[in-house]
């Protein structure tokens, strides 16, 4: 049973919403939907935070590396030719999968906390937090055009949290 | 004037300290704190006349820097610049002492709107 009280907000309209106030704040950019044919390929880079209390659930934003360095350059306004560091790039994802779980945090009833935010890199095995599969199926999941590559951000209850990383 | 940014993002520091800029407030010092418990050794050593603190951090939460402060009788201008923004947090916050919580993703003009009274 989901944890997710029936009269929860969070839905693919207020998560699209916060992204789109995000991606124009943090990274200057205009949110585009992914139109790319074909499954989205498991990211390879995974930042994720965890929402604790009387809602139970992770935000996570996945992606592949040079998206990764993108939005980080997007964020640090580095020039085109300026290679960041991987801690950079893993803060700046990380940093933006924070503040999107803070900002669905603020549109949950209750007492909840908000973790700090971690990053998972490389391939997946059965004991990491995998990408959403079949039996995963996220409250939320939004997938995103950066500059010709797709970039996922998912909202998971706790029960679909656990499925997702069985 | 000095102003101690305690952030555990570097990235979020130097967005930041880019949006101070963007606001006018270019000309002040800026001391950098990657979390709440090296925030207080800095404000310790350089007597900040403002501290821009974010929420969530670890060894020491901003919430644990604020009230640390107030308990040595430190009475700096703080303010919170967070994630989060909830009624609620905004009122841990004024309760704890912080003069104001600005949320994140933020803009230059929020920046000035709290901070203007305090560093103009």
């Amino acid at each position: 049973m989901s944890l997710l009280p029936d009269t929860s907000p969070i839905d693919d309209e207020l998560v699209r919403a916060v992204v789109d106030q995000v991606w124009e704040s943090l990274l200057g950019a205009e949110v585009l939907p992914w139109y790319g044919e074909g499954p989205v390929a498991p990211a390879v880079l995974q930042a994720e935070v965890t929402l604790t209390g009387d809602w139970n659930g992770l935000v996570r934003i996945g992606c592949a590396q040079g998206a990764a360095e993108g939005i980080a350059a997007a964020m640090l306004m580095a020039g085109a030719d300026e290679v960041l560091a991987a801690e950079d790039v893993h803060d700046a994802v990380g940093e933006v999968v924070n503040v999107v779980g803070g900002n669905v945090k603020g549109a949950l009833l209750g007492d909840t906390a908000l973790g700090l935010p971690r990053i998972l890199t490389g391939p997946r095995t059965g004991d990491e937090v995998g990408p959403a599969t079949a039996a995963a199926e996220p409250v939320s999941r939004c997938v995103l055009d950066w500059h010709g590559v797709p970039v996922t951000v998912e909202v998971f209850t706790r029960e679909n949290e656990k499925e997702c990383r069985s | 004037m000095k102003v101690v940014i305690a952030d555990d993002s570097r990235v979020m520091r130097q967005i930041v300290l880019r949006t101070l800029r963007q606001a006018g407030f270019a000309h002040h010092e800026y001391v950098e704190a990657a979390d709440g418990a090296e925030a207080l050794e800095r404000i310790g050593e350089h007597d900040p006349e403002l501290v821009l603190s974010d929420w969530n951090m670890p060894n020491k939460t901003g919430i644990e820097l604020l009230r640390a402060l107030r308990a040595q009788g430190n009475t700096v201008p703080f303010g919170f610049v967070t994630s989060e923004g909830s009624p609620e947090m905004r009122d841990v916050a004024a309760q704890a002492g912080a003069l104001f919580v600005i949320a994140k993703p933020f803009t230059p003009e929020a920046f000035e709107d709290a901070l203007g009274a305090v560093l103009s």
